[in-house]
């Protein structure tokens, strides 16, 4: 008795939610689904940004290469105008890392690439000393391929190392290079080369992907959480710690702890990933992220974002020298405080439309007692 | 108009009334009580329908609905701050964490089951309060002054208490999904059932109406032993057991903090014992305000 009781009021029940239809849908399923994207819009952006990983990740293959091919080139001792190119080259490249750096949703994708940005640059990543190790490796005889066994001596921060010095003039990096028979530049084509390697598996992940633009819920938070992880990066990192405005050096400014201190190219780094955000979320004549996003009911904060962008990039071209230089012991010049500032507002932003996207604030079931 | 009367709450899933809530209700009612009429007949005679406390609710209900749209909500700190603050804040605090990724089915799961399960211990702990701080007491004892119960006494509370649940659900959904944020990124949601937290709304479903009603709903011991019943949120209301089954929809709470108790159903008179009570809009509103001054 008492199971018929049971049971006809679970069919009760059951006949009462069906007839609801729609409107207790069980929405988990699109949440934690496939949500393919169905308008133009959304396929329009999904392929845009996927254009856009491609291109730089293509850039950055290309700038690896091209370097050795000149390195390939030099048969006799360096002059100080080749040396001078291979550091330009190094700024290109290094550049074009930023960029995919900056948008680098790959992992989220594969797994085989989550490890795959430590083993290209060493930043921020444990207490190795890579300018120690590589200059052991110079240091010593045997074939330089084997010297540099560390995966970490063979990243853009040993090339960094290996083109710079530690920020050494230009005539003293000509002699070193040529020094030992050009050990130093056949240090140079050993990380080059792993650097390549690399590059290739990124540009190959996005030459043949086809998961990021087949489903608009997880490429949209793929977006969100590179664009946050990227702009945290960007203000805590490569701004807040050098100039000791970041708590974990609070009022201990060190320009050495620049990214690109040795090569002073710091400033050239910020500039490639905020043009990368200004890509993904500025006004552009193509539909990205951002303009996805303000047709989603984010349009005031991302007009927000894009104001931040604009002023960060602002600020970067008022550096007339490196902004290394803008430390000078205790001193701090006032532009790295907006530009601190600038970049933390950026972050809050890239949250708050998160949030917003996330439909974060719907009541548990209201806020009243019981 | 229709969100300042609070007739919307009718049809949104996130509310207590939602209609199928109400008719999960009866129908749980109806069919388990079948045999018994005379309980049916009471929680729809005049006497507790038009009773001077439950004309007291329904008036209040719209009083207060008008009260949250136009002052609380505009002007109480939200969720979505706390999130921001809070995240920004750990990252500050306790450095970069490298985002852990799992499978969307466990991030969703887990999220909705510990918002849920977090929002329902600060619930809890501020109802506790809500009766053991004097001042407190002040403000709560409106809800505990109705004499009847039915499902918009719910809505009895005085604005203050709407203020203090209202902070204390921004802190805890805010801090739990900012830490979900700050360990896992994006791509956290709540798996939901027509719009409310899947939780809330199977918990909804099975009786949560009948919490304020004289149908004395009871679930097998066991099971009241982790979720408080419609009879447990009843004894809570009755002049004896006050201080007892502070719970919303876990009764572990109780258990674990030494407040819950069931027992045998017995017949229940609901009230506070020490005043006459006042059904008047303006006392209910203004009389914690002025201790000594009864409207």
């Amino acid at each position: 008795m008492k199971h018929k009781m049971i049971k006809s009021l679970l069919l009760a029940l059951a006949v009462l939610l069906a007839g609801c239809g729609s409107d207790n849908a069980y929405d988990g399923t699109e949440l934690i689904g496939s949500n393919t994207p169905t308008t133009p819009e959304e396929n329009a952006m999904l392929s845009v940004q996927t254009q856009v990983f491609q291109k730089h990740a293509t850039a950055l293959k290309q700038s690896i290469t091209q370097m050795r091919q000149s390195i390939s080139t030099f048969e006799q001792n360096l002059t100080a105008n080749e040396v001078s190119s291979l550091q330009t080259q190094f700024e290109t490249l290094m550049t074009e890392w930023k960029s995919v750096e900056a948008g680098y949703v790959a992992a989220d994708y594969d797994e085989s690439l989550i490890d795959t940005p430590s083993a290209i640059d060493f930043f921020h990543t444990g207490n190795v000393d890579v300018a120690a190790d590589v200059q052991k490796a110079l240091d010593q005889t045997g074939d330089i391929e084997s010297a540099l066994f560390k995966n970490s001596s063979k990243t853009i921060t040993a090339l960094e190392y290996m083109l710079f010095g530690t920020a050494t003039p230009l005539d003293e990096m000509v002699g070193l290079m040529n020094k030992d028979d050009k050990r130093r530049v056949n240090a140079c084509d050993v990380a080059l080369k792993n650097l390549e390697a690399q590059a290739s598996k990124i540009e190959t992940f996005y030459q043949n992907d086809t998961k990021f633009a087949a489903n608009i819920t997880d490429a949209s938070n793929a977006l969100a959480n590179v664009l946050i992880d990227s702009s945290f990066k960007l203000k805590e990192w490569r701004i807040g710690e050098p100039s000791g405005i970041a708590l974990k050096y609070a009022g201990n400014p060190d320009s050495n702890r620049f990214e690109y201190a040795k090569s002073k190219r710091s400033l050239e780094a910020m500039r490639a990933i905020l043009l990368t955000h200004q890509e993904i979320m500025g006004e552009q004549s193509y539909a990205n992220f951002g303009s996805f996003a303000s047709q989603n009911g984010a349009q005031s904060v991302v007009i927000a974002i894009r104001k931040q962008i604009s002023d960060a990039l602002a600020l970067l071209n008022q550096f007339n020298t490196p902004i290394e230089e803008a430390i000078n012991g205790t001193s701090v010049d006032a532009k790295i405080d907006t530009l601190y500032a600038t970049t933390k507002e950026l972050q809050r932003l890239y949250y708050e439309s998160l949030i917003q996207a996330l439909s974060l604030t719907a009541e548990i079931i209201e806020a009243d007692g019981d | 108009m229709v969100e300042l009367s609070g007739l919307d709450f009718f049809v949104e899933s996130d509310k207590r009334i939602y209609w199928l809530y109400m008719v999960s209700a009866l129908m749980l009612a109806v069919v388990i009580f079948r045999n018994q009429p005379d309980i049916l007949r009471k929680q729809f005679s005049k006497e507790v329908l038009w009773h001077p406390s439950a004309r007291l609710d329904y008036v209040y209900f719209v009083a207060v609905s008008a009260v949250k749209v136009l002052l609380i909500v505009p002007l109480l700190v939200g969720a979505d701050d706390v999130i921001v603050w809070m995240v920004v804040f750990l990252q500050e605090q306790f450095g970069y964490v490298e985002r852990i990724r799992i499978a969307s089915v466990w991030l969703v799961g887990s999220y909705t089951l510990l918002i849920f399960v977090a929002n329902d211990l600060t619930r809890y702990w501020l109802h506790r309060w809500m009766h053991t701080v004097p001042l407190l007491w002040r403000f709560h004892r409106v809800h505990h002054s109705a004499q009847v119960l039915n499902p918009l006494t719910f809505y009895r509370v005085h604005p203050v208490e709407n203020v203090l649940f209202g902070l204390r659900y921004a802190l805890t959904a805010g801090s739990v999904t900012a830490l979900y944020i700050y360990f896992f990124g994006a791509g956290i949601s709540m798996m939901q059932m027509g719009g409310a937290n899947l939780f809330v709304f199977v918990f909804s479903l099975i009786g949560a109406n009948l919490r304020h009603s004289h149908i004395p709903l009871r679930y097998p011991a066991k099971v009241e032993r982790w979720i408080l019943s419609p009879y447990q949120h009843q004894l809570h209301h009755s002049v004896h057991y006050g201080f007892k089954n502070y719970g919303s929809a876990l009764s572990v709470w109780d258990r674990w903090f030494g407040t819950l108790v069931a027992g045998k159903t017995r017949k229940l008179r609901f009230g506070l014992l020490d005043e006459t009570p006042t059904h008047s809009l303006l006392g209910a509103f203004l009389n914690p305000l002025n201790k000594g001054i009864k409207l």
